[in-house]
């Protein structure tokens, strides 16, 4: 059973996910990425994306993943059940009984979920993004200037390998659980 | 040439939205730059010169499926399910169709905020529970569009998890999802598109574009994932062969291959089994070579059996050995050679009937159409592809008569033409078309007068069939009352001697005929029904324009008409009639209706 209800932890944490996530990283980020990968594949022209690219919508990685990282650590704290007790009607429970039943029930939803496995797999995959962007940045100031496609095209496999990173973190953000899960 | 790629429709908040002042959607600029589609939705953002996609692989339509359109900080956003409808069937059906339609999942709806037009121009901030999969409108589109226009393809758009709606995404009629992050976007769209979408023959080898040629396609290239067997099934004319050769040029094993065709229809049944496995010298009288057969020359390729219902029972059962066990052994040898061949069979007989009745192999059937069974409909259901066929026909025939004209056609050449049933199919039209092209080699237009049609058309001009009685001055047709009052005002004595028998029996011919044509314009074309099932409740209501008359109201109207005097030899004779009579009885039996009948007094109509 889910419960998806109206607790304002648990409904503000998938906002900043579906903002992050959704709106930013795939909807945004990572159609500018694919694009400007086709540009340097010479499939596409886009004048416009290839003059503002590598240092205004490239760079958008270190201004967006400290949320990315904050979700995922923050996870557990807003997305477990033990979430319910700081609200009503859970909230009126007697302090000690409320701490030792919260505690229960989130030692619960650990044993019953794979919960480190998936917050290690998207710290990982975070720790990719990070990993393959601080290479693409040093190669990318190799080339020196000016960074035009032609200067730029062999450096196709960074961006890929980029991309694939970008890619990971998505998807593994995208699996951490967007309901509270009671049993 | 654009005119020439895919057209698709993506219905998408993100992608669909207008933005003011002259600002792009960057968003669907990025989207068209991974997926390599050309936007023609004829916006602002579609008519920027900013991107170049250099070979795209479609022609893309976007449209927000929300109000307003173009919104602006203050503006609520709604939802618009009877506008993408609108979108979707002005599309559907028509010369300009979509090849497919994208849809996504998550609209967001409610007020435009300062901020949510800081963070995304024009998008709303969402209302609560907007990412519930229940709640999806994009799943309400779908459901929408499986009610009116289920033969429509659509494929699921979004960046949202699969596995959250794979399910209901599948119920709802979508063939598919593509990920907006996935990889390898572009292949996996035009793979999608081959496999799902409405395409005309690139090669213009099938002249057309009618849905139902359309869809018949794409079972075509559905059927060659594999090297199963396929069956190809429609009426003489139809352009099986046309549809054979299209299915070996899409397979992945290659047009390289070799295609061999049989022609059932014009072999000997004595030499069908010398022409099939082959033969060794000697092994017959005039056998003076050996001869490998058509299904070794056929070997890694494709083999075409024209109007397979033609084999002979003996050959049958080899035909069985070499699909089974793909070997064939020529006549006059013990050694089999092993054949990797695909058959491709056509027909245009109730196979299904014949096998019932033991004149051909059931398991012979099984194993020919194990791949699937494509369809291919009548001319006469595909009125919307004369004007092509006609174009390509005449221009055809033009290059080859010497000396021929180019000239205008006619509307009124299309319509006589779209006026007559086309028994003969395609074939038929081409050969009509040549025939007034070859006869009328130095005119700048073609015009009615210049068609041989058959009688059936030419009784009043190029009218169809009735027409002369028909009035359509003024508002729907009528039976033109006055002509036939006056028919007999010059009647002599001796002309009116037994005139009412008569007069009564070319009533019941004309009544029966009407029924019999509604009855073949009504029929549904399934792939166990390559004839067509007869359906008398559509029919009733096209003769009698009562959209409302109930299925066993309709079912007496046909017994009434099927009982009239002098019928019943014209019924035994007419397969379709025989199947209405049948059906009507079925829906109404007897009794019940002399039960009624007595009851209100009138038991003897």
């Amino acid at each position: 059973m889910t419960h998806g209800g109206d607790c304002s932890p648990c409904l503000k944490w998938q906002r900043r996910r579906a903002l992050f996530n959704h709106d930013w990283l795939k909807n945004r980020y990572l159609l500018a990425l694919e694009t400007y990968l086709n540009i340097l594949a010479g499939l596409v022209d886009n004048p416009g994306l290839e003059a503002t690219y590598i240092d205004n919508i490239l760079p958008e990685w270190e201004l967006y993943s400290p949320e990315g990282i904050a979700l995922i650590r923050e996870f557990k704290t807003y997305m477990s059940p033990a979430v319910l007790f700081k609200m009503l009607p859970l909230r009126n429970c007697e302090p000690r009984e409320r701490e030792l039943l919260a505690t229960l029930v989130d030692a619960r939803w650990r044993e019953r979920y794979p919960i480190a496995t998936w917050t290690a797999e998207a710290q990982a995959s975070w720790r990719g993004v990070q990993e393959a962007y601080r290479v693409l940045r040093c190669q990318i100031e190799l080339c020196g200037l000016p960074r035009n496609t032609g200067a730029l095209r062999p450096l196709a496999g960074y961006f890929e390998d980029y991309r694939t990173a970008c890619r990971r973190i998505a998807r593994s953000i995208e699996l951490l659980p967007g309901t509270l899960r009671v049993t | 040439m654009a005119a020439n790629l895919p057209r698709l429709l993506i219905i998408d908040d993100l992608f669909g939205r207008a933005l003011s002042r002259g600002r792009i959607n960057r968003d669907r600029l990025n989207l068209c730059g991974q997926f390599l589609l050309r936007d023609v939705s004829g916006d602002d953002t579609s008519l920027c010169k900013d991107q170049t996609v250099k070979r795209p692989l479609a022609q893309a339509v976007f449209f927000r499926g929300q109000t307003p359109t173009c919104a602006s900080v203050g503006d609520v956003i709604s939802n618009d399910l009877e506008g993408c409808m609108g979108k979707i069937l002005s599309g559907w059906k028509t010369s300009d169709a979509w090849a497919m339609v994208l849809i996504d999942l998550c609209f967001y709806t409610g007020k435009v905020t300062a901020e949510s037009d800081q963070v995304t121009p024009g998008m709303p901030e969402g209302a609560p529970g907007a990412d519930d999969p229940s709640e999806y409108f994009g799943l309400r589109i779908l459901q929408e569009i499986q009610r009116r226009a289920p033969e429509l393809p659509v494929v699921v758009l979004s960046s949202k998890p699969r596995e959250d709606v794979s399910l209901a995404f599948s119920a709802f009629g979508a063939l598919g999802y593509l990920p907006r992050t996935g990889e390898n976007s572009p292949e996996m769209l035009r793979e999608l598109i081959w496999r799902h979408g409405l395409l005309p023959d690139e090669d213009d080898d099938i002249i057309g574009c009618s849905t139902g040629l359309l869809l018949s396609l794409r079972e075509a290239r559905r059927a060659t994932a594999d090297r199963r067997n396929i069956l190809i099934r429609g009426e003489r004319g139809t352009g099986k062969e046309l549809l054979a050769r299209y299915i070996h040029r899409n397979s992945s094993s290659g047009a390289a291959k070799p295609f061999s065709v049989i022609d059932s229809g014009t072999l000997a049944p004595a030499l069908y089994a010398s022409e099939l496995f082959g033969y060794r010298r000697g092994s017959f009288t005039g056998a003076d070579r050996d001869y490998p057969g058509k299904i070794v020359q056929a070997d890694g390729g494709d083999l075409f059996l024209d109007e397979i219902g033609n084999m002979p029972q003996d050959v049958q059962i080899g035909m069985l050995r070499a699909i089974e066990q793909k070997v064939v052994t020529p006549i006059g040898s013990n050694d089999g050679r092993v054949v990797d061949v695909r058959f491709l069979s056509a027909t245009n007989e109730n196979l299904e009937a014949r096998a019932a009745s033991g004149e051909f192999r059931r398991d012979l059937l099984d194993r020919l159409s194990d791949g699937g069974v494509v369809i291919l409909e009548p001319l006469r259901d595909r009125q919307s592809d004369i004007p092509l066929l006609v174009e390509y026909f005449v221009r055809q025939a033009e290059s080859l008569r010497s000396g021929a004209l180019r000239r205008a056609i006619h509307p009124d050449t299309i319509t006589a033409l779209c006026s007559y049933s086309w028994p003969g199919n395609i074939r038929e039209l081409r050969s009509i078309l040549t025939s007034a092209v070859y006869n009328n080699p130095d005119v700048e237009h073609l015009v009615p007068l210049h068609l041989r049609l058959p009688a059936e058309t030419r009784a009043e001009g190029y009218s169809p069939p009735g027409k002369a009685l028909v009035s359509s001055s003024g508002g729907s047709p009528q039976i033109n009352r006055f002509a036939l009052s006056q028919s007999f005002d010059e009647a002599s004595f001796e002309d009116l001697v037994g005139m009412l028998p008569s007069l009564e029996s070319a009533h019941s011919l004309a009544l029966l005929g009407l029924l019999r044509r509604a009855l073949e314009l009504t029929r549904r074309f399934s792939p166990d029904a390559i004839e067509g099932l007869v359906m008398i409740h559509p029919a009733i209501k096209l003769l009698t324009g009562d959209r409302s008359i109930t299925a066993s109201r309709a079912a007496d109207v046909v017994k009434r008409i099927l009982s009239r005097p002098g019928a019943d030899d014209i019924v035994a004779a007419s397969p379709i009639l025989r199947a209405a009579r049948e059906k009507a009885y079925r829906l109404r039996p007897l009794r019940s209706v002399l039960t009624k009948a007595r009851r209100e007094g009138h038991a003897g109509e």
